[in-house]
Formats: structure tokens, sequence, C-alpha cells
């Protein structure tokens, strides 16, 4: 890959942004019960995509996140929207949170509600925008 | 549920007919009819009493009070029997009159959406609910006038029907809205049972009246009918015979029980009723167009219907509204016949078409007879029925103004029928193709009904004093009474009009374009001038200079809290100066970040220093232990100050290069603005100590809703919805910067400044 700046930079990137990104999805994952949520991991990856961005480029980022950004804003709307739905199904109102629990041996309970679904949107959004800004208004030169 | 099963079937059909369009053209017709035979075989168990009737009602919108609400009574079945029925002739004959299957198709699919509004206006027993359906037809009437889409004039016609007939609708609306407010129910019959008064429901009235003579093609409003007819035959067949245009004499036939005896409905709506028809009827006789001619026609004889209910004769208005819908339907289908045949449909083109087609010629001659009142026709029972009931009530000025325009009927009936089948001198006949069999079935059909109907009209009497609550005289022979001379006179004066129409200074007449009041061009020029303004507006509104849309927006949505604070002026705020030394360091910091970004000289400069501000603003939530908004606001301040990196690059390095839309003083002064109402917000918001904080109502309710942190159970659950909100305009942020650049621009372009 092509390296736009400092090889400083380029090392730099490579090392940090596996745990930029493992950082984010652990917010997004225990969002619920400490600080973090899609939000917030949303960002946290979409700042390790634009140190990719600055390091290797546009060509890098593409390789990093090979969705179409558009399209990743629109399947995290859907996401998000589905979630509130399944509420509608199984509960009364649109939004309203559904969870379902079982027993695994070692990890112990796992609890899947809408609640996640719906923030994994918010996250994908967040995500989807900041690359588009980022493909969109960033230059390979400069 | 039975009159709302037979809405959803109309509905239903129309993805299967717009499915058949291109593989199964033989069943487009056989599938769009089923649900116009459903209709009809219901209407005939119900009035039979093989199937309970009643009224039936859906709570669509339980809040605002918003019902479906449809009835089997006597007057919805008589009318659905009249709209399904003449539905089915038309759907049949559109079968041969499009050619071209997918054209086929997507006719009846919209018709059968119209067919759809239309039974549910007729059936509707809640205001709502008739208003919905009201909207229905405009809008599928929209689709059927501009059906010939390739053509300007179709597109300009039909928008000119939806435009004038929505604007009455939404003022029926609001007059709905009224009368529902003064009585205190929106069911129709409960409102017409007990009807109030006073200067709302006066309001209330000519508010619906609009609604109605916009639909009804009432003047001012007659001068979309006539453009209209750029619609395909069927669809004005169906359109200004049966339904649409008798939408409006629906409802004021559904409310007259009610007002009619009110000075203000008996004066409005009888007065409009007899201008329309005296000028429907005197333009009609100028016209040379077959189609055009029957348009006027349909003017005059919604005129005649209006006037009748102004004086609240619905039970004749209703007779004159099903012999009406009879021969116009076929009056029409007969033109589009002959114009199929000939090419042509002006008068003056045409001679001996009628020997070519000896059915047809025979159905338009009923058509035209009962349209002019001849006996034994139902139209000549009808008017004889308006005749008798205006002689019993003693109104001799209205009787006079309705038999010299149905004196004007008979003159326009023989114009139209000799125009398009008589032998006339001088006109070499046009080659005749020979009609479509399936197309001649309809105007047959209803030919034959309108003799029917005619010669023993005891069953139309009884449906309609069923439907309208009030006795109608319905008979072929009366004996030797007062309406009869006045027929008698009607039919005499218009045969000696025809023959005096027929000399050269009369003929001079009739080709003199019109100088009555063209309500035509008042639309066209309504219609440039809103574009223009419209124009203006947004020259004026959208000039292009970012500070400027950014000091309206900050302005505009600043002024109203800060004028609702200034009128309740109490600045007493108890608050401590701050609670943490440490707040003071980030004070300086973020205030000296803020005083830098207005000094610095270069762009990125500033963003760096905006940056610095949002960063001490973190640390503030730092202290007062907000983690998850500190962590959020870091992000967003890093990359916020990134992508301004982004955009500034292609900016000139420092401020002031550019011209400026807006003086630095006029920012100063809306930046102090700003700045002051939302350190007062802030201020303001801190100091209010309410009873029960929500907070802590969220922090209690937390666990249950799903996870210990509250901040992201807000987001998630409590107020997922404004989430939801915020995401969507994140994506449409996201759309927006997408539609403005387009990626992988040139090194040109890159380097340069726009």
């Amino acid at each position: 890959m092509r390296i736009r700046f400092s090889p400083i930079l380029a090392t730099g990137t490579q090392t940090m942004v596996p745990t930029l990104m493992l950082f984010s999805v652990y917010l997004l994952v225990v969002g619920h019960d400490v600080p973090g949520g899609g939000f917030a991991g949303g960002l946290i990856a979409s700042s390790a995509l634009l140190l990719v961005f600055l390091a290797f480029g546009r060509r890098g980022v593409r390789r990093a996140f090979p969705i179409d950004p558009e399209m990743a804003m629109g399947l995290g709307l859907i996401l998000a929207i589905s979630a509130g739905a399944i509420g509608l199904v199984f509960g009364d109102t649109f939004l309203t949170y559904v969870y379902a629990q079982w027993s695994a041996p070692v990890v112990g309970d796992i609890k899947v509600s809408t609640l996640f679904l719906f923030d994994i949107g918010v996250y994908i959004v967040v995500i989807g925008l900041v690359m588009t800004a980022i493909l969109r208004l960033g230059s390979d030169s400069a | 549920m039975l009159p709302i099963l037979s809405i959803v079937a109309y509905v239903a059909v129309i993805p299967l007919v717009w499915g058949a369009g291109s593989r199964f053209q033989r069943a487009i017709v056989p599938i769009a009819a089923v649900p116009y035979v459903f209709q009809l075989v219901l209407v005939a168990a119900i009035a039979l009493d093989w199937l309970p009737g009643g009224y039936e009602s859906i709570k669509w919108i339980p809040s605002l009070d918003v019902t479906i609400g449809l009835s089997t009574n006597a007057f919805a079945l008589l009318l659905t029997a009249v709209v399904s029925g003449i539905g089915l002739l038309i759907v049949v004959y559109a079968g041969g009159y499009f050619g071209d299957p997918s054209k086929r198709a997507r006719f009846l699919g919209h018709m059968s959406l119209f067919t759809a509004g239309m039974v549910g206006i007729v059936a509707s027993d809640e205001l709502l609910g008739l208003f919905v359906f009201w909207e229905i037809t405009t809008v599928a009437s929209y689709l059927l006038i501009g059906f010939d889409d390739e053509k300007s004039d179709a597109r300009a016609a039909a928008l000119q029907a939806v435009l004038v007939t929505t604007a009455g609708g939404l003022a029926m609306l609001a007059g709905f809205v009224l009368l529902a407010m003064a009585s205190g129910t929106t069911r129709i019959s409960a409102i017409v049972a007990d009807p109030p008064s006073g200067t709302m429901v006066s309001v209330a009235l000519v508010l619906v009246f609009l609604g109605a003579f916009t639909k009804s093609a009432q003047f001012p409003f007659h001068f979309w009918l006539p453009s209209a007819m750029s619609a395909p035959t069927p669809a004005s067949a169906y359109l200004h015979s049966a339904t649409m245009v008798k939408a409006g004499v629906v409802l004021l036939l559904l409310l007259a029980p009610g007002f009619a005896s009110t000075p203000l409905w008996t004066w409005v709506v009888t007065t409009v009723g007899l201008v329309t028809m005296v000028l429907g009827a005197t333009i009609a006789l100028k016209q040379r167009d077959l189609k055009l001619l029957l348009a006027y026609g349909t003017v005059s004889q919604l005129g005649f219907m209006t006037a009748l209910i102004g004086l609240g004769f619905t039970a004749a208005a209703l007779a004159v509204l099903v012999g009406h819908s009879l021969f116009k339907a076929a009056l029409f289908l007969i033109v589009g016949i002959v114009e199929k045949a000939t090419g042509t449909r002006r008068i003056g083109e045409l001679s001996g078409v009628g020997a070519h087609m000896p059915a047809v010629a025979a159905a338009g001659a009923v058509a035209a007879g009962s349209m002019a009142g001849l006996p034994p026709l139902l139209g000549f029972v009808t008017k004889e029925a308006a005749f008798d009931a205006l002689i019993a009530a003693n109104e001799w000025v209205v009787l006079a103004v309705i038999a010299a325009s149905s004196a004007l009927t008979v003159v326009y009936a023989a114009r139209w029928w000799l125009g398009a089948f008589g032998f006339n001198k001088g006109i070499v006949a046009a080659k005749v193709a020979s009609p479509n069999v399936v197309m001649t079935l309809a105007p047959v059909v209803l030919g034959a009904l309108t003799v029917a109907f005619g010669i023993n009209p005891q069953p139309l009497a009884s449906a309609v004093k069923g439907a309208a609550g009030q006795s109608v005289k319905l008979v072929l022979w009366p004996g030797f009474t007062s309406a009869l001379a006045v027929s008698s006179f009607v039919l005499i004066a218009g045969v000696s009009l025809y023959f005096a129409l027929a000399t050269e200074r009369a003929q001079g007449w009739q080709r003199r374009p019109s100088s009555l009041p063209a309500m035509a061009d008042v639309y066209a020029r309504g219609l440039r001038g809103l574009v223009r303004s419209a124009n203006a507006v947004t020259g004026v509104v959208q000039n292009g200079s970012l500070p400027v849309y950014l000091a309206v927006i900050v302005v505009s949505v600043l002024a109203v809290p800060a004028t609702t604070w200034l009128l309740a002026w109490d600045p007493t705020f108890s608050l401590p100066l701050w609670n943490r030394p440490s707040e003071i360091v980030l004070a300086l910091v973020a205030a000296s970040g803020a005083v830098a970004a207005t000094r610095v000289q270069r762009r990125m400069a500033a963003a760096l220093m905006i940056g610095v501000v949002g960063y001490a603003v973190a640390g503030i939530y730092v202290i007062f232990s907000a983690p998850d908004l500190a962590l959020t606001q870091l992000l967003i301040e890093t990359l916020t100050v990134a992508l301004f990196a982004f955009v500034l690059v292609k900016l000139p390095r420092r401020f002031g290069a550019e011209p400026r839309s807006i003086t630095p003083r006029a920012r100063i002064a809306v930046a102090l603005f700003g700045g002051a109402v939302i350190t007062f917000a802030a201020l303001a918001t801190s100091a209010a100590v309410p009873d029960r904080l929500i907070a802590e109502e969220y922090i209690a309710a937390a666990p249950d809703a799903g996870g210990k942190n509250v901040v992201n159970i807000v987001l998630t659950n409590f107020r997922a919805l404004d989430t939801l909100g915020e995401i969507t305009v994140l994506a449409a942020a996201g759309l927006g910067i997408v539609a403005l650049i387009r990626p992988s621009r040139s090194r040109r372009d890159r380097s340069g400044v726009s």
C-alpha cells in the first residue's frame, strides 16, 4: 500500500487501527452498562478509518472498509428501524424493546435485546456518515 | 364489513389488472370487472334483505376522532348501484376502446382506484372519512384526466382539475372541522338530524359549498370540466356522468336535510345552481365539438341538480341525478365510438354516420331525447318531477329559469344528435369504419335502461323515495297537469329556437367566442402569478450566501424563545459562580479559544481554536462525571477538526479574500445575540429546580429498561425515537454531501477555488 506522508504515521496507524477497532466494538457491546454505546463506538471506528485515510489515502480506506459508505448508512437505518419494528411485533408500540436470554456454559448469561440491534444501527450510520465525508471531502494529495 | 369489503376489492384488483397487462391481455377486462360485479351483487343482496346492511365504522386515528364510517342505507345503495353499474359498462367499453393492452390495464387500474374513492363518498356517514375518499377521487381523477401523459394539454387539464378541486377540498375540510366542532359529532346523519346553527355554522357551510361547487363544476369553478375533455372518452364518460362531478351534488344531498331550510343555503345554492345551469346551456349552444358540447351540457345539468337541492327538493334532484347519469354516460361513450370510426368529433365534419351504425344512432337518439326531456324517456319523467315540485312550492322564478334553460337543453341535444348522425348538406361524408361491437354494448344497455325506467319509473321512484326520505312524483303520464304544460312549452320553445338558430344571423352569434366570465383566464393568471412570486421569494431567500443563511437561521431560531423570555423577564438566578476551582481553568481555556477563533487570520487556525473550545467543554463533562458525554465530545471534536481540514485546504488560507455579503458589524450583532440567548437559556435551565427530576426517574427505570448505563438507555430506549430521528438526519446529511460533491475530482478542480 502506498504511504502518503510518513512511514512513522503509516507504521503507527498499522499498529493502532486493530486496537481502535476492537475498542470501538467493545464500546458498542458494553454500552448498555458502562460508558460507550453505538454513537461513541462508531466515532472511534471512524477515527480509526480517518487515520487510515491520512496514512494510506483513499485506496487504503477502500481496502479497510469495502462497503459503499452510502449503502452503510442505509443499512444502519434499516437495522435501527427493524429493531423498532420487532418491538411492534412482540411488544405493543414501535421501538418498545424486546430481549431474549439464554444461559450458556462458561460465558454465563447471554442477553440479546433489540436495544443492542438498534445501537448497532446507530454505529453503522455514524461510520457511514463519517466515511462519506472523508471519501467525498478528503483529497488524496495535499 | 360489506361496503368496506367492496372498496378493498376495487383497490385489491389494481395490481392484478396491471400485472395482467403484458402477458394475459384477455384477462384484463374480466379481472377489472370483478369488483364492480361483486359490488352490484352486494347492493342487490342488501336491497333484497338477503344480507344484513347497516352502519359500520373503523376508528382510523382515534386521537383525532378520524373515523371511516360507511353506511348501507337506501341513499348509499342507490348511488352505489349507479356508480358501479355504469362503471361496469365503462370497463367493458374500455376493453374495446384501448387497443393497446398496457394502456387498457393502466386505465382500468386508475379507474378502479377512482371507483373505490367514489363508492366511499356515496356510502360515507363520517365527515372526515368522506373527505379522505373525496381526495382519493381527486388524485385518481388527475391520473385519468392526464391519462394521455405525452400530450401537454392533457397534463395541463389534469393539473387544472386537481388544483381547483383540491383547493375546494381543503376549504371543505376546514368546513367539516367547523361543522364537527359546532355539532359535537362527525357523523353526518347525526349532524343533519340535529343541525347546529350560528355564525360558525354559516362559515362552515360556505366552506363546504366551496368544496361541493369546485367538484361539481359550479360557476365560477365550472371551467375545469370542459378542459378535462382531453381525457380519454371512457374517463370522461365516467367522471362527468355518474361520478366525480356528482360528488359535490352528493355532498349537498347528504347535508340538505339539515340545512336546506336556512336562508344561506337556499340563496347561495339555488342562485349558484341557476347561474350555472343557464351559463352551461348557453355555452353548450356554441360548441362545435361534440364532446365539449356534452361537457357544457353536464355543467348545465349539474346546475339544475344544485338549484333543486338549494330549494330542498332532494328527491327530485336525486331522480334527475340518476336520469342524467344514464343518458350522459351513453352520450359520451357514443362520441367515443363516432370519433373512433370517423376520426373526428366536430359538428360540420360528419354526415350520414347514422346509416353506418344504426344501433349506436338509436342509442344516441334515446340518450339525447332523454337529455332534452322527450317522453317516454327517463329524462322526461325526472324533469316532470322537478317541475311538479317547483309548481307545488310556488317557486315561479326558479321554475321560469329552469324551463328556459331546459329549452336550451332541447336545442343542444338536437344539435348534438343531428351533428353526429344526421345527413348534413354540403359535407362530404367521412369514411366510416364499422364500430366495435364491444363498445356498442354499453350505450345500448344505457339506452334500454333509459327507456325502461321512463316507461316504468316505479322502481326508481321507490328507491329515490327511500333514499331521500321525501316523496317524489315519478310517473310517465301524470294527466293534464301544469308540469306537463311546462314540459310541452319547453319542447316547443326548444324546437322553435333550434330552427331560429339555423338562420345566418344566429350562426354569426354562435361563432363568436363566448364573452362570458373567463374564469379559466383568472385561473391561468393566478397560477402564473403564483409561480412568479415563488421565484421572487426564492431569489430573496436563497441568495447563495452562506453567512446570510447562517444569520437568518440563528436569528429566527432564537428570536421566538428570546421574545418569550423577554416578556416574562425574571433574571433572578441563584447559581454559584463555580463548583470546583478546576472549572475556572477550563472556562478560561474555552473563552480564550473562542476569542482566538475570531482574531486569527488563517482558516485552519480558526478551526483549531474552535476545537480548543470543544475540548475544554469535554473537560467540564469529565469534572461532572459524565464519561459518556466527555468521550463523545472528544471524539466529535477530533473528527470535526479533521473534516474541517479537508474542506479548508480547498479554500483560501486566510479570511477576507472573498467579498463579504454581511458587514462585520452585522456579524458581531448576530453573534452577540446568539451567544446571549444561549447563555441565558443555559443559566435559566440550570437554575430551574423542578419538583421531580426526570433524571431520577430515568435512573430508577434504567435497570428494567435493559442496562445500567442511563445515558445509553436514554438514547436507545427512553428516547429511541429521537435517536432514530437523529441518525436519519445524519444519513440525510451524508446524502447531502454525496449530492454536492462527486468523488475523485480531477486535480485541476481541486486546486481551483470556486
